[in-house]
C-alpha cells in the first residue's frame, strides 16, 4: 500500500467504517514499516496485538494454501505418469487387438518355422490347430504367458 | 465473567482453539501447547471479560495470536531468523522477543489500557466489542440491536478519543 492508501485507511477506521479485513491490513502494513509518523504509530497501537497477529495467522494460512505442499507436488506427479502410462498401455492394447487373425488350416511357415522342437509354444499351436481353432499367436502367446 | 463460569465452557473453548492450533502447526503436540498457552491467557484474563460477551471470538484470536508467537519463538531457538512468517510481515526486528522489546509492549499495552479505561461505558463496550473481538459493525448491531449508523458513529467518537489520549501521552 502506499502511504496515500495507508492514510486513506487510517481516516476510515477512525471514522468507525472500516471492516475488521481492512483492519488486519492495516495492521500488516504498519508493521511492515519503521519510522512511522507520531499519528499511524497511535493508530498501530490502537489495533493492537490481536489485529496483527490474527492478520499475521490469516496471511500465513493464505500463502500455505496458495503454495502447495510437497506430498501434494509428489501426489501430482506420481498419477501424472500413472495417466500417461494407462493411457500408452491401452494404445499398446488396441494395436495388439488389431493384429490379424490367423486361421489354423493357413498358418504361413514363418511362424512355426522359427518354433523349436518340443517347445511349449509350438506343442500348444499344433494342439489348436488341430482342433480347428481359430486363434491368432498374440492370443497364443497371451495364454501361454498367464499360464492358460 | 467469573473464574468457575469460565471453568464451565473452557471444555469447549479448549476444542475451538486446539482446531485453530491443528490448522497452524498439523501437528497435534505443538497445537496442544498452542491451546494450553490460549486457555492460560484466557483464564488470566477472564474476569475482565463480560459474560454477554463472545468469548469463543475472543479465544480464537487469542489462540492466533499464540500460534503466531511460538512459531516465532520455535524459528528464532532454531536459528532460522528467516522464516515463513517473516516472508508475511517482512520486517522480523519489529516482531522479536527481546527484552527490550517486551517492556515496549508492555508499556503500550499499558497506555492503551489507561486511554480505553477513559471512554464511556457505552463507547468502552462497543470500541473492546470492535477491537477485541473482532467483530464487524454489523455484527455489533445485531448483537446490541443497536442500528449501523449509530454504531459507526458511537465507534468512532471512541477511536478519536483513544487516538487523541495517546497522542498526548507519546509527547509526554
Amino acid at each position: 500500500m502506499t502511504n496515500k492508501d495507508i492514510q486513506n485507511l487510517i481516516d476510515k477506521y477512525l471514522a468507525g467504517e472500516t471492516s475488521p479485513a481492512e483492519e488486519k491490513k492495516l495492521a500488516l502494513d504498519l508493521q511492515q514499516r519503521q519510522d512511522l509518523p507520531e499519528d499511524w504509530q497511535a493508530v498501530r497501537m490502537m489495533l493492537g496485538e490481536l489485529t496483527l497477529g490474527e492478520a499475521e495467522y490469516d496471511a500465513f494460512m493464505a500463502q500455505r494454501k496458495a503454495k502447495p505442499s510437497a506430498l501434494i507436488i509428489a501426489l501430482r506427479i506420481i498419477s501424472s505418469v500413472a495417466a500417461i502410462w494407462l493411457v500408452g498401455l491401452f494404445f499398446y492394447q488396441q494395436t495388439s487387438a488389431s493384429e490379424p487373425t490367423i486361421q489354423s488350416n493357413e498358418v504361413p511357415h514363418y511362424y512355426t518355422s522359427q518354433l523349436s522342437t518340443g517347445s511349449t509354444l509350438k506343442h500348444v499351436y499344433t494342439s489348436r490347430q488341430t482342433k480347428h481353432q481359430l486363434i491368432s499367436y498374440t492370443q497364443l502367446r497371451k495364454m501361454i504367458y498367464e499360464n492358460k | 465473567m467469573t473464574r468457575s463460569e469460565f471453568e464451565h465452557i473452557a471444555a469447549q473453548l479448549r476444542q475451538r482453539v486446539l482446531k485453530v492450533g491443528l490448522d497452524f502447526f498439523s501437528n497435534k503436540e505443538d497445537a496442544e501447547d498452542a491451546a494450553q498457552e490460549t486457555m492460560m491467557q484466557l483464564w488470566r484474563y477472564c474476569e475482565h471479560i463480560d459474560a454477554e460477551r463472545n468469548i469463543e471470538a475472543l479465544a480464537v484470536r487469542v489462540a492466533k495470536n499464540c500460534c503466531v508467537s511460538m512459531y516465532r519463538k520455535s524459528s528464532q531457538r532454531d536459528g532460522s531468523f528467516v522464516t515463513a512468517l517473516d516472508d508475511v510481515t517482512k520486517e522480523p526486528s519489529l516482531c522479536d522477543n527481546s527484552p527490550q522489546a517486551q517492556l515496549e509492549a508492555k508499556d503500550t499495552q499499558l497506555m492503551l489500557t489507561e486511554a480505553i479505561a477513559l471512554l464511556k461505558p457505552r463507547e468502552r463496550e462497543l470500541f473492546e466489542m470492535r477491537q477485541i473481538e473482532g467483530l464487524s459493525a454489523d455484527e455489533v448491531a445485531m448483537k446490541t440491536g443497536i442500528p449501523k449508523p449509530s454504531i459507526t458513529a458511537m465507534v468512532s467518537a471512541a477511536r478519536k478519543k483513544v487516538f487523541t489520549e495517546l497522542k498526548r501521552r507519546m509527547k509526554q
